[in-house]
Formats: C-alpha cells, structure tokens, sequence
C-alpha cells in the first residue's frame, strides 16, 4: 500500500493555512494525500459564511487530487485522534500528518494541552507530524448560537406565555382542592409547577422561548404566591434567594431541553433527507420523459432542500421565455425547468463557469464567487445534459455535506436523464427495425403469391411447347394444359387485384360506390370467377333473406369480399366438402354467412386472421395467398360501414358474417326493378 | 428415349395445377407418375410406392416439406429415392439447408418443364 500525506482540518477559519502547507510538501514529494474535514454538529443560522469558506477549501483540495473525508463528530479534538489511530491500525501508511494547533482551553479560562500537542505525543515517532500554528480558537459558533438555533414565530412568543398561564391555573385548581393548611405548608411545591412549564417549553420551543417562560413564571410566582400577596415584592434576602434558584433551575434545564431539541431536529432532519433521497431515486426510476423526471425531481428536492431548486438545460430554441443566455456569451442559451429563476449577473456567469469549465460553481466553489446559487454540471461520461442549480438562502443552515448532496443529485439527474435518452434511442431503433422487418416479410409473402401461379402458368405453357415439338400433344392434353394456365392467370390477376386494393383502401384512395344492389348479384360473380376452384364442390347459396330487399353496398368489392372469404374456406376445407352461403336479414343489417367444413378456427386466432402480417409471423408452409384476402376482405367491409367477423359454426367449420347495415329508409318489402 | 421410363416418380405439391402439367409432361415420358396434395399424404404414397425420385413443393399445408425430407428418403433402407425440391423459396439459407437435408436438386419456381426434365435425367440412373 502505497503512504498518503494526511491533512485534518475542521471548522477554523484559516485552516487554509493547513492546506497551502500541506500543498508545498504534496508538489515536492507527488504523494497521494487525503484531507478529512471534521465536522462539529453545528445548526446555527450564521454559519453560512463559515460554511462557504469550508466548501471552497473542499472543492480546493478535491481539484488538487485530494479525496476527501467528511466526518460529523461532536468532539473534534478526540474524533481526529481515534481517525488517526483507527487508519494505523488498519494498515494504512501515513507519512506525513498536518495539523493545526490553536488556543485550547478548559472552559474558555485555563489553557490546556492542544490537539496537535497530542498528536505529535502519540503518534510523532511513526509518523511526522507538522502543526501549523492558527491565531485564536476554531471558531465554532457560540453557546448563544447553538441554543438559539431555529426559527422565530409568534409561536415562540406564545408558547411561554400559555405555558406559564396552565401552570398558574393547575396551582390555582391546586389551591381551591386543597384545605387550607395543607397547601400552605407545601407553598414552595407551586414552583416546582412552573419549572415543569419552563422545562415543556425548553423542550418543545426552544431555549429564548423557554427564557421568557422562566422569566414570566417569576413574575406570576411573586405576584401571586409571595406575601405579600398580589404585589410585586422583593423585600428579604430569601425572596432574592429563590429567585436565583429557581432562574438557575430554570436556566439549567432549559439549556438541557434546547440541546435535546436541536439533536432531536438534526437527527429527524437526517431521517428526512435520506427518506427523501430513496424517493427520489426511486420516483425518477418511473419517469418516462424528461419533463416527468425534472418534474419529479423538482418537487422532490424542493421538499428535500427546502431550497429553490432549478435544471437548466441547453435550449435549442434561445427565443423561449424560460431562457437563460449568458450575459457575456450569446451562444449559450439554457431552457430553465420549471420555470427561469431570477438569477443576477453573478448567478449567470457561475452558469456559464460551471457549464465551460465542466465543474461546480457558484455558491461554496472556487468558480463566480459571490453567487447565491450553487451550480452542479449534470453530466455522465457520454454526455453533458444540464446544469443543476440550488439557490442557497442567507438564512440557511447547512453541513459540509451539501457539496456531496448537491453533486450526488446532479449525478443521479444526469444518469436518469441518459437512461430515459437509451430507452427511447432503444424503442426507435426497435420500432424501425419491427417495421423493416414487416416490410420485408410483406414483399416475400407478395413475391410468394404471384410467383406460385406464375410457376403454374410459365410450367403449363413450357410443357404445351416441349409436346407440341415433339408432335405428341393430344388434344385432351392441350385443353387440360390451356385451362389450368387461363385458370392460374386469373388467380394471379386477383391476387394483384387484392394488392391494389389494399394499397389504395390504405391510402384512402378509392370511392365505394352506395348504390342500392340486389345482394344475390356479386354471387354470381363469385361462382363464375372461382369456378373450377370449386370443381367437385357444391357452393349452396341459401337465400334466407328478404327477396325484395336491396342493399347499399359497392357491388364490385363486395363481389371481391365475397370471393376472398370463399376462396378461403377453399384452402381450409377438405376436397370434396360443401360451401354454405346464407343470405339473411333483420330489420337493421343485412348478412352473407359464408361456411365451410373444414377444422374450424382456435378461438385465439378469430381476431387475428383479419391482420395482414399474422401470416407473415408463421412459416412458409402455409396455403399461397392467404394473407391479404382476409386483411382486404375487412378493410374493405368497413370502409364500407359493414363489418366482418370470423366465427366457428355450432355443427362444425369456420363461418365468416358479412354485415351490412340498412338505413331506415332502405326500402323493403318494396321491388327496385 | 428418355431414361425415365418406366421409372416411378412422386410429385407432392399443394398447387393442383403444378401437378396436372407435372403428370401430363412425365407422362408422357413414361413415367409411373403419383401425386399428393399435402405431406400426410406424401408419405403414405411413399411408402406404398417406393418412387425413384420425388419432386417435392417446400410450402405444403399441413407440413413444411423440409420438415419430411429427411423421412422420404430414409422411408425405404434399400431404396433412397431422388429428392428434386421445387420451391417459391430462394433463399440461400433455405437452398443450403435443403441439400443439409439430403435433397438432391433445387429448382426455383417459376421454371420451365425442361429444366426439371433435364435434372430428372440426369440425377436419376
């Protein structure tokens, strides 16, 4: 393991001085070295300055290669001891430690042994130890800060007083309860009741408020409860006397009840944080678009910080209200999300350090001093987002942890951002990729439906020739060959029929007709064009409707419906087998119900034998020409505001329903003729 | 005179009008021609007639014919016939994975009678 150069600092004001040394010796040796801020629990409000101080000095050192330790411990002095003997005793090398040696002193009076004194002491023969002499005292803020730490309200004010005013009526109730005699010997007891009031408000409000309870509690105690009654007076030494015992009882308990208080709020706010962090986390794992992540996150971190948060993000557009353009750079302009800050000219130029220099600035950072904003660049290694930006109030409390914080988020937003660039980047790709693949698998399966007659034609037509040379062609053998060719270019014909269709039904170019026709009609078509694909089969059509009724539809894509759907039970029927076509109506829609005696279809293909690609995702192995006909013969009907649905028939075989609605005034009953 | 005479020789292919000038042109060579329209019925026919060559239709509709190729040539230990794939099918995979299977020619269709012929006769001894 290689030795590091380590360097303690805490909350003292020159602890620059610390780091500057520590520098000299780090450019003269080029060893590695680690700066460890202790941290004194500290949630004053004026420690903004101090604190900023302290976060430039860690953003020095983290520039300058350090890596940075941040340990919140109440006792500094002892915690740098245990840190330096707890990396001796885990093996680490320490070559060099710097550290700073101010005035120490037992309760503010008596002079006592410093730190590095210490530190030289037990660790000076191992290790070299250079103490840097700092003037004065670190300064840590004073009792009168710690304890006055918190917000100011009405709510301070009135606490007190409706404390002391309950403790004056239970001593009143106490009074009315009790005989006479009995509470007078116990007199002294009411003060113990105000003290309880005094310690209630410590607790729950804090130390000033818990003062002007003590002070209060004296005053009602003398006016009421002192002879003489009813007056204000000071007369004798023991009246004096236990007004200081009690003002000291008081003092001492609520100086106890402030510090818990603050702990208790330092802790519940830490509790927060984290809750808040893993919901962020957790929240900005949902978000599917930019807006619903800086949407989230912005709620989020307002809750967390308590801190007027924003994301800037480079603006393509600069003429957008929300833009925020560098004052002495015009070609950056930032989209600021959720909505353009107030920023001043300081704010502005640490936007821009930040997003030019690819690092932190603004408040707490070596770049655009005097910034109230604090910048973080939202960056991962492939790309640079935004700018994440906190706007640090004077009146703020904050630990050395806010740098890491603020980073962290800005890290996690950039990373969010990426992941939510990929998924996206991921489904075009994908969609493209679906759709090249349809594209390609609906010209194969094209290709597929007019070569396979075009093989029967050009292979009948070759063996008419090949025979004919040899002068054996009979004329049996002639008539087969010619029908089966005349029969296949038909075939072919309806197939590139069905193409056309579907091409100009999906480009909305073409007009149904909606005349009134008889619906026996595109029938006859039917029969005549499929005649020898029903040869040894019987196509009954079964006239079950009314005879005089007439239908609007356009007869001759009905006829090319009607031609596909029987076409279709064709293939899916053994030879031999019967075709039904049922013509039926009622008294809104009228129907063609086309069966055949095949095997049916499973219930979870009824849908999906109207998709066009559903063929497609099967192999080759199935009947040429299946795949449009269907796709057309819905297309088709609903262009036409019918519809068509597949069906399996109660006795056996698929049933295809043609419906087409009749209008109101659709005649029937009524001859068209 | 052609060299398969006599011979038998099963045509399996859904499309009746591709059987009809198949049976009508080896006829007429000679051949002792068979047909089926699906691969249930291909095979039943070759077992049965123990045919010298089979020109078999790759789309069929209860079976992709590359699916039975390997079963048609072993059906018979002492007679392996020809297999003659005649397909819509032209991709090299497809041509590639069809001569893996043991098929002995591969004619893409639309062809000329001629061609089959040619190949006929010349795979057949």
């Amino acid at each position: 393991m290689t030795s590091y150069i380590l360097v303690c600092i805490d909350g003292h004001p020159k602890s620059h001085l610390l780091i500057n040394a520590a520098l000299k010796k780090i450019q003269e040796t080029g060893e590695a070295w680690r700066l460890v801020y202790f941290e004194e629990p500290d949630e004053t409000i004026g420690n903004r300055t101090r604190k900023e101080q302290i976060f430039r000095l860690l953003e020095k050192a983290k520039s300058a290669g350090a890596s940075i330790v941040h340990l919140e411990q109440p006792k500094t002095s002892e915690a740098k001891l245990t840190y330096i003997q707890a990396c001796l005793n885990a093996g680490e090398k320490i070559s060099h430690i710097f550290i700073g040696q101010s005035e120490e002193t037992i309760l503010g009076l008596l002079p006592k042994r410093s730190t590095a004194e210490k530190i030289s002491h037990q660790f000076g023969r191992t290790v070299q130890v250079t103490s840097i002499p700092l003037d004065g005292s670190t300064q840590r803020p004073s009792l009168w800060h710690q304890l006055t730490a918190g917000q100011w309200s009405w709510y301070s004010i009135f606490a007190p007083i409706f404390a002391v005013f309950i403790a004056f009526t239970v001593a009143e109730i106490g009074r009315q309860l009790m005989p006479t005699i009995l509470y007078k010997v116990n007199a002294h007891n009411i003060s113990l009741i105000f003290l309880l009031a005094c310690v209630i408000v410590a607790l729950r409000v804090g130390f000033i408020s818990a003062l002007i309870a003590s002070a209060l509690s004296i005053v009602t105690i003398n006016f009421f409860y002192v002879i003489p009654l009813y007056r204000f007076n000071i007369g004798s030494l023991a009246d004096i006397i236990n007004i200081i015992i009690f003002l000291t009882a008081a003092l001492i308990t609520s100086v106890l009840g402030g510090h818990i208080r603050n702990s208790v709020d330092s802790a519940r706010k830490r509790e927060q944080r984290s809750k808040a962090l893993y919901d962020i986390h957790k929240l900005s794992a949902e978000a599917d678009n930019d807006h619903q992540l800086l949407e989230i996150l912005d709620r989020e971190l307002h809750t967390l910080f308590g801190m007027e948060v924003a994301f800037f993000l480079p603006a393509e557009n600069s003429n957008e209200n929300s833009t925020v353009s560098a004052a002495h750079n015009e070609t950056i302009n930032f989209a600021a999300y959720p909505k353009r800050p107030p920023l001043n000219k300081r704010d502005i130029h640490a936007l821009s350090s930040c997003w030019e220099e690819e690092s932190a600035a603004g408040f707490g950072t070596l770049l655009g001093i005097g910034a109230s904003w604090r910048f973080e660049l939202m960056e991962t290694p492939e790309k640079k987002y935004g700018i994440f930006g906190v706007n640090v109030p004077l009146k703020m409390r904050l630990d050395a942890s806010f740098s890491q914080l603020v980073s962290a988020i800005a890290d996690h937003t950039a990373i969010s951002l990426e992941r939510i660039r990929m998924a996206h980047d991921m489904g075009e790709s994908r969609f493209r990729e679906e759709r090249e693949k349809l594209r390609s698998m609906l010209l194969s399966s094209v290709s597929h439906d007019l070569k396979t007659p075009l093989a029967s034609i050009i292979g009948s037509m070759s063996v008419m020739r090949s025979l004919k040379s040899t002068g054996r062609l009979t004329n049996d053998q002639q008539e087969t060959l010619t029908e089966t060719a005349l029969e296949e270019a038909q075939r072919l014909d309806s197939f590139i029929t069905n193409i056309l269709s579907m091409t100009r039904i999906e480009s909305g170019d073409i007009e149904f007709s909606t005349d009134l026709c008889d619906p026996v009609k595109p029938l006859g078509k039917v029969r005549k064009i499929l005649r020898t694909r029903l040869q040894g089969r019987d196509l009954n059509i079964i006239q079950s409707h009314d005879p005089n009724l007439f239908v609007s539809m356009d007869s001759l894509m009905t006829a090319q419906v009607l031609q596909n759907v029987v076409d279709n039970a064709v293939k899916y029927s053994p030879t031999g087998t019967a075709i039904d076509v049922t013509l039926e109506n009622d008294t809104k829609e009228f129907r063609y119900r086309i069966r055949d005696r095949g095997p049916g279809i499973p219930d979870k293909n009824l849908l999906k034998v109207f998709d066009k690609y559903e063929r497609l995702n099967k192999a080759d192995s199935q009947v040429a020409g299946t795949g449009l006909g269907l796709a057309i013969a819905q297309s088709v009907m609903q262009a036409q505001g019918g519809n068509i649905i597949a069906t399996n028939h109660p006795k056996g075989g698929a049933e295809f329903v043609l419906s087409f609605p009749l209008t109101p005034n659709e005649p029937v009953g009524e001859s068209h003729e | 005179m052609s060299n398969l005479a006599d011979k038998i020789i099963l045509a399996i292919d859904d499309t009746a009008a591709i059987r009809t000038f198949l049976r009508i042109s080896l006829m007429d060579k000679g051949v002792n021609f068979h047909e089926a329209s699906t691969a249930h019925e291909g095979l039943a026919l070759c077992k049965k007639e123990n045919p010298d060559a089979i020109v078999l239709d790759l789309g069929l509709p209860d079976k992709d014919g590359l699916d039975i190729l390997a079963d048609l040539k072993n059906q018979n230990p002492n007679k392996r016939p020809i297999v003659i794939i005649l397909t819509v099918r032209s991709e090299a995979k497809v041509k590639q994975l069809a001569f893996d299977l043991g098929a002995d020619a591969f004619i893409t269709k639309p062809f000329e009678i001629d061609d089959l012929v040619e190949t006929l006769e010349n795979t057949i001894h």
